[in-house]
Formats: C-alpha cells, structure tokens, sequence
C-alpha cells in the first residue's frame, strides 16, 4: 500500500470516528432532553443524569463533524446543510442535530450504510475509550474538566436498555433449551466459525492480567481509597471475621475445617498466607489471586474448548466481565477460585472425553479441588458435568465416546454422594432449598409474576449492584448459548452448565440469585457470542471494530463500576 | 415448531415483567441553565409552603467535573435580627450526575437564611435568603 493510500484510509477512518461521535452526541442529547438517567454504582446506587454541554457552539461543533462524511458521498450536499447553521443562534437549537441525522439518512439511502455502522462503532469506542481516561485520571485526583461530558456519553450508550436487563439475562438462561432442541428436532450444522482477531493471544493474556493486577491496585492502593478499607462484602462479613477467629484458635488447623466447612481448601490456602503475611494483607491478596487465576484459567481452558485464536480474547474478556465486577463487589473469594479451578475441570473433561489418554487423573484432581474449594459450586459442576456426560450418551454414537462418558457419570455422581456425606450442612442444606422452591413453585405455579420479578430485577439492579447492566455482555452471551451445537463436548458442557446454574437462579430465594449467576463462566460463552458475529459474513468487513468496541466498552464499564464501588 | 412454541413460552415469561420505578426514573433538567464544567450547580433555591410548615428547599446538581469533590458541607444559619436562631450543619455525599433535593424545616421566627456551602475547601455557595423571597 502506497503513502497515499495509508493517509486517505486514515482520513476514512477519521472522517468515519467523526460521525459516530456526532451520532452519539446528538442521541445522549435527545435521552438527556426527555430526562433519561441511568443507573449506577458510584460510591452508592444512584440514577445519573445525562450532562452535556448544549450550548450553540458546541451544537454546531457537533453537526460539523458529520458534515466530512458527505466527502465520501457527494460534497455538493455540504453547503446545503451549513447554510441553516446560523439559526441556532436565533434559538432553533434542533438544527445542528438534525445535520448528523440527515447525513446518516443520505448515506443509507445511497447504499453506504457501512459507513455509518463503522461510524458508529469506532464512535462508540472513541467515546469509552475518553470514559477510561476520565475514569483513570479520577482515579489518581487528576481530573480535567475538558473530559467530563465523556462519562455522560458513555452512560446513554446503555442507558436504554438498562430497564429490560433481568428479561436479558433470563433469555439467557431460557435459549439454552434452543441448542438442545435443535440437537433433538433437527439437524445440526456442522460449519466452523472463523473469527481470528489477529492479536496473538499470549499478549492478550498478559494484557488480562495487568487488568487484573490494576483492579486490584484500584481497589486497595489508590487515591480513592488512601485508608486500604474493605471493599466487596464478604472481605468485612467473613474472610476478615474468619481468618482471625482462626488465628486466635488453639488448634488452628481443626478451625480451619470448623469454620470454613464448606470451603476447606479456600480457608486452608488463607490460612496458609496468614502465616506469611499479616491477617489484613492475606485478605486483600485473596482478590489478588482470583484477579489473576481467572484469566489464566479461562485462557487454559478456551485454548482446549474453543481453539487457541480465542483464547486471548476470552482471557480479556474474563477479565473485565460480571464474574470480575460481581466478584469484587461480593467478594465471592472461594466462588471465583471455584470458577476458575472448574474450567480446569471442564478442560481436562473434554481431553478425557475426546482423547482418553491420562486425563482421568487431572479431571478427577481438579473436580475434587473445586468442591473443596466451594462445595456448593462444587455440586453446580458436578451437576453440569453429570447432565453433559448424560447428553454425550444419548447423542453420540462412537462407543469410545459413549463409555468415557458413562466412566464420567458413575464418577460424578460417586462424588456427589461423598459430599453429601461428608459436607451435609451445604449440599444437603441447598438440596432440600432448592427442592422446597421447587415444590412450593409447582403447587403454587407462581414463578414469573410479579413478585418473582420483583425479586429478579432486585437481584440484578440492586445485589450486585448494577454489574448485571453490562447489556454488551449478556447480548454476546445470548447469541453464544444460541450459537452452540451439543454434539460438540464444549457446547454441551457449556449449555448445561448455563441451564443449571440459570435453573437455580430462576428458582432461587432473592438473596441467592446474584450468587447462582455468578456460577456460569459467562466470559467463554460471551467469547463464543463474539466469534460467531463476527464470523458472519456480513460482519467480516467490521470485524475489528466490532471487537474494539466490545472490549473497549466492557472494560470502560468494569473500570467505572470498581471506581463507584470503591469511592 | 419447537422455535414458535419457546418464542411463545418466553413471551409468557415476560408478560408481567415491569422495570422497577426507581430505573426508569426521568428527571428533566434545562441543559442551557446548567454550567456542567462547574462542581457543583444549584438548579433552585426557595422557600415553599410544605404540609410541615415552612421548608427551605435546595435542589443540587453534581455535575461530572470534578468528582473527588464530591463530599459537600453544607451549612444554613436562620437569623432573626442578626442573631443566629436555628443552626443546621449537613454533610451531603453527591456523586456525578446526581440530583439532590434538601430540604430544611425553618423555624417560626426568622427573617433571613446564610446558605454556606465548601467542598475540599472550595467555597461554593454563599448567599442569604431573605424570607418573603419565593426563590432563586
């Protein structure tokens, strides 16, 4: 490509992020001027106004950045649309907005509407992108008021589709029966998806994992937070309480079992750092490790379920999803390293499954570590595992298949029994819950009213605290659980361990439902969800603007909901 | 088939689902009105006759700059020929975007009000409100 070339792409690139932050500006405006807030986590749960500046100047500023998109289709137009300018000034202040409309509309009816949909991306990831700048400079006090109509932009991204999240997220769950009737009524494609993004994944990983390392300062070194408090609930209400009462116990081995029965090897691996390092410090570094472990686990995991090009982006994705944002507003130490101990799981499932060898050993290693790091999202796995090991039965034909799953079941469940056993308080406690709510569902048939919406939406807007509004997410989630195949061992284990942990959300009292959606690895479905839009043909041409915007407005979004969570 | 009857199933789901009020909340705010580069902007300030007596009523607009102020003290003094009746001292927690409506029961006898109001430091209000005013 010659030096023109390259100037004239960048001035198209250019000409293109100008009217995606025109369209964006003249839309915060609108949802600004019929009183739209959003809400949000920002030191309490509030509803933020959209704040923009409106004044003249900056209107037809505004309207002018979409004037150069017209270059690109005939510049006679041009003169037309500054003549009217000057009447903002006479009060008709609606007419700078109508100019990026009006060029929007010319463009998509001469057949360039791709155009405005890179406009719009590259617009939408300019803006979150300023949002990350505000949200860094707040962060070290070093904030410029140039900046701040960046976060209000951000907001009215979202902002409309913040009041039908819970029927978002429970989509999710309920598309998991449309894979397993396409597997049953139909038959399943067999067409690989190809989604390369370019980056080499191991940078991708490491970028994760300096992401991590920056919450994790955010949290406890920064400005914000000059005193180290606490930050996530269960810090303050258990581990800290816990970890001391263990210290201060005459056998603290025997406490460690009493205390943290039903996450012995979470409790153990505390108790272990404590000797190292002081009670507050152990604390704090339990965040550090799930910050840390997480994207290391799902990039273990994706490279052997999804393929090794996706691996970097499901890391980055971990790293900035609502496992991290739940995670640290929870606190849900042992959860998380659950999690991320359970994708080993699943990994070495699918070795065993597909390629027998020695993976029997690491599978069965890893499931047992995972219920005794959290029993109860233990017996999630073990449940997802049963179901898929069931469903690769019934759907497989090779008998090699079929036995390795019947080896995976009679483990499964034989593990099951021992924990029913042996931690009877949590696996039975939760059993006998769940059923009741069940029970109490099919007699009464009230599920779906609006109590049980009532207490879904408190579940997603208020338990954790707005980290279920990352509606980019739970739509690449979606389009991921609908993408799925069951014939393949990934999907399935995927799918069923969405429908269990959903099935319990669906089912669960309202202080449990945040904590039954924080169980799926909703970062490889969302990673899947990813590589099949942009894998569609019509896409293709935006692939890396799709996936700029993606990451850019998640990790904007992660970045403000910890800085609200922590000021 | 089996598509109609989960996309029929689901609409079911969703046929009573209503967002909470407190998300779709809408507050209209004249934009021309409002220097949002300031930290702090008091969209009205009045008195107003309230089932509770007479109320000083302020309603604040924490603008986004500026965010590490966001703690306000605020202090109201009620004066009736220049001694101090009534004393409130307020320490509000504003974040971004957020709208706030004080309100201040007054006592019976005043002639006057000296709103204060200082941020890190920063004065950012300081006016006197004379009762018989209707706002400002």
């Amino acid at each position: 490509m010659g030096k023109l070339g390259v100037f004239a792409e960048l001035a198209v690139l250019l000409i293109e992020v100008a009217l995606g932050i025109s369209l964006i500006y003249s839309w915060a405006l609108l949802l600004s001027s019929l009183g739209i807030t959003c809400p949000t986590l920002d030191g309490k749960l509030i509803n933020k106004l959209l704040l923009i500046p409106a004044d003249s100047i900056t209107l037809i500023a505004i309207s002018l950045l979409s004037i150069p998109s017209l270059l690109l289709l005939d510049r006679r137009i041009i003169p037309v649309l500054l003549v009217p300018l000057p009447l903002t000034y006479l009060g008709l202040r609606w007419i700078p907005l109508l100019i990026p409309v009006i060029c929007t509309v010319l463009l998509i009816v001469k057949h360039r509407q791709w155009i405005v949909v890179r406009g719009l991306l590259l617009g939408a990831a300019t803006v979150s992108i300023g949002n990350i700048v505000y949200t860094v400079l707040r962060i070290l006090e070093f904030t410029r008021t140039e900046l701040c109509p960046l976060p209000p932009l951000f907001l009215s991204l979202y902002c409309v589709i913040a009041p039908v999240i819970p029927p978002l997220v429970l989509l999710f769950y309920y598309s998991t029966l449309y894979p397993m009737g396409k597997v049953l009524l139909e038959k399943e494609s067999s067409e690989e998806w190809e989604g390369r993004i370019g980056i080499p994944s191991i940078l991708l990983l490491v970028l994760s994992v300096v992401i991590g390392i920056s919450l994790w300062y955010v949290v406890y070194f920064s400005k914000l937070n000059p005193t180290g408090r606490f930050i996530g609930v269960d810090p303050v209400t258990r581990y800290y309480p816990h970890l001391i009462k263990i210290l201060k116990s005459s056998d603290q081995l025997k406490a460690v079992l009493k205390i943290g029965y039903d996450r012995p090897l979470h409790y153990l691996i505390m108790w272990a750092l404590a000797q190292v390092l002081d009670p507050v410090t152990t604390v704090k570094v339990l965040l550090l490790i799930c910050l840390v472990l997480y994207p290391i686990s799902v990039y273990l995991s994706t490279k052997v379920l999804l393929g090794e090009e996706y691996a970097g982006l499901a890391a980055i994705l971990s790293s900035i999803s609502y496992t991290t944002t739940t995670g640290i507003f929870g606190g849900l130490y042992s959860n998380w390293t659950c999690l991320s101990t359970s994708l080993l799981s699943a990994l070495a499932l699918k070795k065993w499954l597909e390629e027998r060898k020695y993976w029997l050993g690491p599978w069965l290693l890893a499931t047992i570590v995972s219920v005794l790091l959290h029993a109860y999202m233990g017996a999630v796995l073990l449940a997802s595992l049963a179901l898929t090991s069931l469903a690769i039965i019934v759907l497989k034909k090779d008998k090699f298949s079929r036995l390795n799953a019947l080896a995976v079941l009679v483990i499964t469940i034989l593990l099951g029994l021992a924990a029913w056993i042996l931690i009877p308080r949590v696996i039975v406690g939760n059993t006998m819950l769940w059923y009741r709510r069940l029970v109490m569902v099919i007699r009464t048939g009230r599920i779906f009213d609006g109590g049980w919406w009532d207490d879904f939406s408190f579940a997603l807007y208020n338990y954790a605290a707005t980290s279920g509004l990352d509606a980019v997410g739970w739509i690449l989630a979606l389009v991921g659980v609908l993408s799925m195949r069951l014939r393949r061992v990934e999907d399935s284990i995927l799918c069923f361990w969405t429908l269990v942990a959903g099935g319990l959300s669906v089912l669960a009292p309202r202080n449990l439902i945040y904590r039954a959606l924080f169980d799926i690895p909703v970062s490889l479905i969302e990673t899947m969800g990813l590589v099949r839009i942009v894998s569609l043909r019509e896409i293709q041409r935006f692939k890396s603007e799709v996936i700029a915007a993606v990451l850019l407005f998640k990790l904007s979004f992660s970045l403000n909901h910890v800085v609200g969570l922590v000021v | 088939m089996y598509r109609v009857a989960l996309l029929l199933l689901f609409i079911l789901m969703v046929f009573r689902y209503r967002p909470p009020m407190w998300v779709v909340r809408r507050v209209e705010v004249p934009l021309e009105v409002v220097d949002i580069y300031d930290p702090i902007e008091v969209l009205s300030l009045g008195y107003e006759t309230a089932p509770e007596g007479l109320v000083l009523r302020i309603r604040l607009l924490k603008c986004y700059s500026y965010p590490q102020m966001n703690t306000l003290s605020l202090r109201v003094l009620f004066m009736r020929e220049d001694e101090v009746v009534s004393m409130y001292l307020l320490k509000l927690e504003l974040a971004p975007g957020e709208l706030e409506d004080v309100r201040i029961n007054c006592p019976r006898e005043f002639d006057s009000a000296i709103l204060v109001m200082y941020s890190r430091g920063v004065l950012l209000l300081n006016t006197t409100l004379y009762r018989g005013s209707p706002g400002a």
